[in-house]
C-alpha cells in the first residue's frame, strides 16, 4: 500500500485524538482510480459489479489482482455525481484515509506494520464526522471498523500472492487484449490485462484441480475467470457516459 | 522399423547438450510413445571455463522450444540481454569511429528502403543505423531491450544473448537428463566400430562397454573425433580470406556493482586483429583475436593489456590470459554416412558475428526435424544437410570478410591484406558490384537457407562507409515525403523507448530478484 502525495505519518491516539473523518468523502479516494489492488475474500463481492482482472507491477513485474473501475488511466466509471455508484466498494478504498507502513527498530531483524493515517486526506476534518477515540479515549465503532479493513487486506495480501504463484505454477494466466470500439466510433486497445484461461482450467487434472481446491483457490479462479464478462458492462458504463 | 532410432551424441560442450536437448525436445523422448532416443556420452562431466559468447535471437525459440524458462536460463547463465554488436575503428581507427549492426530491420523495410534518401541527404549528419533503426540509441544509452513486466522471450526491442558458455552447457545438461531424459554417460571412447557398409555400428567405450546408436552426432570439439579422425573428411582452411588465427581471452569483473552491463557486444578494432568485449552480470568477457602472420603474441597482449586497463585498472595487477589456436575454415562436408558433426567439430570461424552457437542450432534443428528413419533416406537428408549447410557457411565468410575489406585503415600490413581482391571470395566482389548502383535487397539473398538477411548487409556496408551511385537511379528515389514520415517516426521511437525502458543492469537485476513471468 502506497500512495503518492500525500503525507502519511504514524497513527497516535494522544496526537489523532480529536481527528475526525468525514465517512461520505472516504470514497472519493478512489474517484479517479481505474484498477483497485484487490484480495481474495472480497473476489465474489467484486464480481458481483467489476471484472476482477489480473496486472502487473510495474516495478516487479509480479502479477496481482485488481478490480478493474474504468478503461483508461484515471477513468472510475462507477463514481457519478460524487458519488460511488455501486453497492459494493473495494476494501483498498474504504480503508481510506488509513494506510499500513512498516517500521523496523534499531536491532530488529523484522520490520513491524504500524498503522498510519493520511494527514491530507480530504476525508480528515478536526470537527465534522466520526472520531476515533471516544471521550475515554477508547477506539470508536467507526475506528474498530476501519481497522478490520486494514487487517483482512493485510491477511488478504499474502494469500492472494499465493494463489497468484498457484495459477502461474499450473500455467493458467494468460493476457487479454481489448479492442473496443465505443459509442461514439472511438477506438480503444487495452493491453497488460491478464485473466484465467477458461480452456485450461477446464482441462486441469484431478489432482491438479484438488490442489486448489485443498488451498481454497478454486472458487475464487471460478470468480475471477467469470468476472471478466463485466467487462462488457463496463463498457456499457462508458457508452451510457458519452450519449 | 519399430524400434526406435537411438542417437549417440559425442561430446558434451554447448553443442552436444543443445543438440542433444533440441532432439530430445522435439520428439519428446519422455514418452515411452517416442521413435527416438537420444544418449550423450563425453569423457569429463567438468565444464571447460567458458568464454563469454553472444547468441542470435533465435536462442528465445531454441529455449522454447527445449523447455527452459529463459528466467531460469537468464539466472543461471549469468546471461544478459544483447541487441547487437558495435564495430568501434574498423572504418578509419580514429577514436570516435564506429557503427552499429543492430538485430531489428531498418523502420519501413519490407515496404520502403531508406537507403538512398539516406545517402544523398544526411550520411554527414546521422549514421546510417542511427537514422534507420533505434536500437543504437538503446545501446548507447545502455537501455534493455524489454521491461520487466515483458513476459518471457517476448520483446519490446528484438535481442539475444550474452552467456556464460560453461554456465549455459551445465544448464542444459541438467535440463537434458532430469527433464528430456538423454541418457548421460561419462567415460573415453577408445574404438570406433564400423558395420560392414562403412557405417558407425557402435563406440567402444572404457566403462560402459559397446554404445550402439543409429545416427552419431560429432560434437566432439576441434578434435574432430567421428569426422575428421575416424572418417577423414577434410578440412577446407580458410586463412587465405580471413587471418585470425589466435585468441588471448580474459574475464574481467566490473569496476563496481552499478557499472552499466552493455546491451550489445563490442567489437573494437586493433591494428592486427579486434578485441571482444562482452558484458555478462558477473563480468566481462574480453578477448583479442589477431593474426599471428602479422603481429606478436606480446603485442597483441598488449593491446589487449591497453584495452582493458581502461575498462578496469585494477585489472593492472594480475592480468593473465588463456591463449587459444584458432583455425579458421570447415570440414568438406559434414554428414557422412550416420555420422553428422556440430559444433567446432564442423568448423570454426572468428567469432565476429555469433555465428558458432546459431550454426549449432540450425544443425540440431534439421537433424530433429528429419527424425526418425526408417530406411535409407539418410542418404538423402545427408546431401541436402551438406549442401544447405555448405551454402550457409559460405554465407557467413563473405558477410564476415564483408567487415574487413571495406575498410579504409592502412596503418598496418593486416588491413591493408584484408583489401587484397585475391583474399575476397567470388560471390562477395559480384554482390559488391551490383551494390554499386543499388543497395542490399532481399532478392540478392533469395535462398531458404540464408543467415544474414540484406538488412545485415545494409548496416555494415552503409556503417563502414560504401558509396552506392544512387544517381543512376535517382528517378526511384522521389517519395521524400514518405522517407521523411519513417526517418521521424524512427527518431520518435528512439525518444520514447530511451525514456520508457529500464537500463540493462536494472532490468537484470530485477529479473534476478522477481522472475519474468510467462506470459
Amino acid at each position: 500500500m502506497s500512495s503518492t502525495n500525500n503525507n502519511i505519518v504514524a497513527l497516535n491516539p494522544e496526537h489523532h485524538r480529536d481527528i475526525r473523518i468525514k465517512s461520505e468523502l472516504i470514497e472519493q479516494h478512489g474517484s479517479q482510480l481505474h484498477l483497485v489492488p484487490a484480495v481474495l475474500s472480497e473476489f465474489i463481492k467484486l464480481a458481483v459489479h467489476y471484472p476482477i482482472v489480473i496486472t502487473k507491477n510495474s516495478q516487479t513485474g509480479q502479477f496481482m489482482c485488481s478490480a478493474m473501475l474504468g478503461l483508461s488511466q484515471g477513468e472510475n466509471l462507477f463514481w457519478q455525481a460524487d458519488k460511488w455508484n455501486a453497492v459494493y466498494v473495494p476494501l483498498q478504498v474504504r480503508r481510506q484515509p488509513f494506510f499500513v507502513g512498516q517500521e523496523k527498530e534499531e536491532g530488529a531483524d523484522k520490520a513491524r506494520f504500524v498503522l498510519c493515517i493520511d494527514e491530507n486526506s480530504p476525508a480528515i476534518s478536526q470537527t465534522e464526522g466520526q472520531a476515533l477515540f471516544d471521550d475515554a479515549g477508547e477506539e470508536t465503532e467507526f475506528f474498530k471498523n476501519s481497522r478490520s479493513i486494514i487487517s483482512e487486506i493485510l491477511q488478504g495480501e499474502p494469500l492472494t500472492r499465493d494463489f497468484l504463484t498457484h495459477l502461474e505454477r499450473l500455467d493458467l494466466i494468460e493476457a487479454i487484449s481489448l479492442d473496443i470500439t465505443l459509442a461514439n466510433q472511438q477506438q480503444m486497445k487495452i493491453n497488460g490485462l491478464y485473466t484465467i484461461s477458461q480452456d485450461k482450467l477446464a482441462d486441469l487434472d484431478a489432482e491438479q484441480l484438488k490442489q486448489l481446491q485443498t488451498k481454497g483457490y478454486l472458487g475464487p479462479a471460478y470468480c475471477l475467470a467469470h468476472s471478466v464478462a463485466q467487462i462488457y458492462a463496463l463498457i456499457d458504463r462508458k457508452n451510457q457516459q458519452l450519449t | 522399423m519399430n524400434r526406435k532410432n537411438k542417437v549417440v551424441v559425442l561430446g558434451g560442450g554447448t553443442a552436444g547438450w543443445l543438440t542433444a536437448a533440441r532432439i530430445a525436445a522435439q520428439h519428446k523422448c519422455q514418452l515411452e510413445t517416442s521413435k527416438v532416443e537420444v544418449c550423450l556420452i563425453e569423457s569429463s562431466d567438468v565444464p571447460p571455463v567458458g568464454v563469454g559468447e553472444g547468441t542470435w535471437p533465435t536462442m528465445r525459440n531454441t529455449l522454447k522450444a527445449i523447455g527452459i524458462s529463459e528466467t531460469e536460463f537468464l539466472r543461471e547463465c549469468d546471461a544478459s540481454f544483447k541487441q547487437g554488436a558495435k564495430f568501434a575503428k574498423w572504418r578509419t581507427g580514429a577514436e570516435d569511429d564506429f557503427y552499429y549492426h543492430p538485430l531489428m530491420l531498418p523502420q519501413g523495410f519490407t515496404q520502403f528502403d531508406l537507403t538512398p534518401y539516406w545517402q544523398m541527404q544526411y550520411q554527414d549528419k546521422i549514421s546510417y543505423s542511427n537514422a534507420v533503426c533505434f536500437q543504437e540509441a538503446l545501446c548507447e544509452q545502455g537501455r534493455a531491450p524489454k521491461n520487466v513486466t515483458t513476459a518471457e522471450f517476448a520483446s519490446i526491442a528484438n535481442y539475444a544473448y550474452h552467456l556464460d558458455a560453461g554456465k549455459f552447457a551445465s544448464l542444459l545438461k541438467k535440463h537434458c537428463v532430469e527433464k528430456l531424459k538423454v541418457r548421460h554417460i561419462v567415460d573415453h571412447v577408445v574404438q570406433v566400430n564400423n558395420t560392414i557398409d562403412g557405417n558407425i555400428a557402435s563406440l567402444s567405450s572404457q566403462n560402459h562397454g559397446e554404445i550402439s546408436g543409429d545416427l552419431f552426432v560429432d560434437c566432439s570439439g576441434f578434435a574432430s573425433l567421428l569426422l575428421g579422425q575416424h572418417y577423414q573428411v577434410p578440412f577446407v582452411d580458410k586463412r587465405d580470406v580471413l587471418f585470425i588465427d589466435k585468441a588471448l581471452a580474459l574475464h574481467v569483473p566490473y569496476a563496481s556493482e552499478q557499472e552499466d552491463i552493455s546491451s550489445h557486444t563490442i567489437s573494437t578494432a586493433q591494428k592486427n586483429g579486434w578485441i571482444w568485449d562482452i558484458g555478462l552480470t558477473s563480468r566481462r568477457g574480453v578477448g583479442h583475436v589477431y593474426s599471428s602472420k602479422h603481429t606478436s603474441e606480446q603485442s597483441a597482449a598488449d593491446e589487449l593489456y591497453a584495452y582493458v586497463k581502461q575498462l578496469n585498472p585494477a585489472i593492472a595487477q594480475n592480468f593473465d590470459y588463456r591463449k587459444i589456436d584458432i583455425r579458421s575454415g570447415h570440414r568438406s562436408h559434414f554428414w557422412h554416412k550416420n555420422c553428422v558433426a556440430v559444433g567446432l567439430s564442423a568448423g570454426f570461424l572468428e567469432p565476429l558475428e555469433a555465428s558458432a552457437l546459431v550454426l549449432v542450432e540450425l544443425s540440431a534443428n534439421m537433424i530433429a526435424q528429419q527424425l526418425p528413419f526408417s530406411g535409407r533416406e539418410m542418404e538423402i537428408v545427408a546431401k541436402r544437410f551438406n549442401e544447405t549447410f555448405l551454402y550457409r557457411w559460405a554465407r557467413i565468410i563473405d558477410f564476415l570478410k564483408l567487415h574487413y575489406m571495406l575498410t579504409q585503415r592502412t596503418d598496418s600490413a593486416f588491413w591493408r591484406d584484408n583489401c587484397d581482391q585475391t583474399s575476397i571470395p567470388d560471390s562477395l566482389l559480384e554482390l559488391l558490384q551490383l551494390w554499386q548502383k543499388r543497395p542490399p535487397a532481399d532478392f540478392d539473398f533469395s535462398s531458404n537457407n540464408e543467415v544474414f538477411p540484406a538488412a545485415s548487409y545494409l548496416y555494415v556496408l552503409y556503417g563502414m562507409g560504401f558509396k552506392t551511385d544512387f544517381a543512376q537511379q535517382s528517378y526511384l528515389y522521389q517519395d521524400e515525403k514518405q522517407a521523411q514520415q519513417w526517418f521521424a517516426r524512427n527518431q520518435q521511437m528512439s525518444h520514447q523507448l530511451v525514456k520508457s525502458l529500464p537500463t540493462n543492469r536494472e532490468l537484470l537485476n530485477k529479473i534476478r530478484e522477481f522472475g519474468l513471468s510467462k506470459v
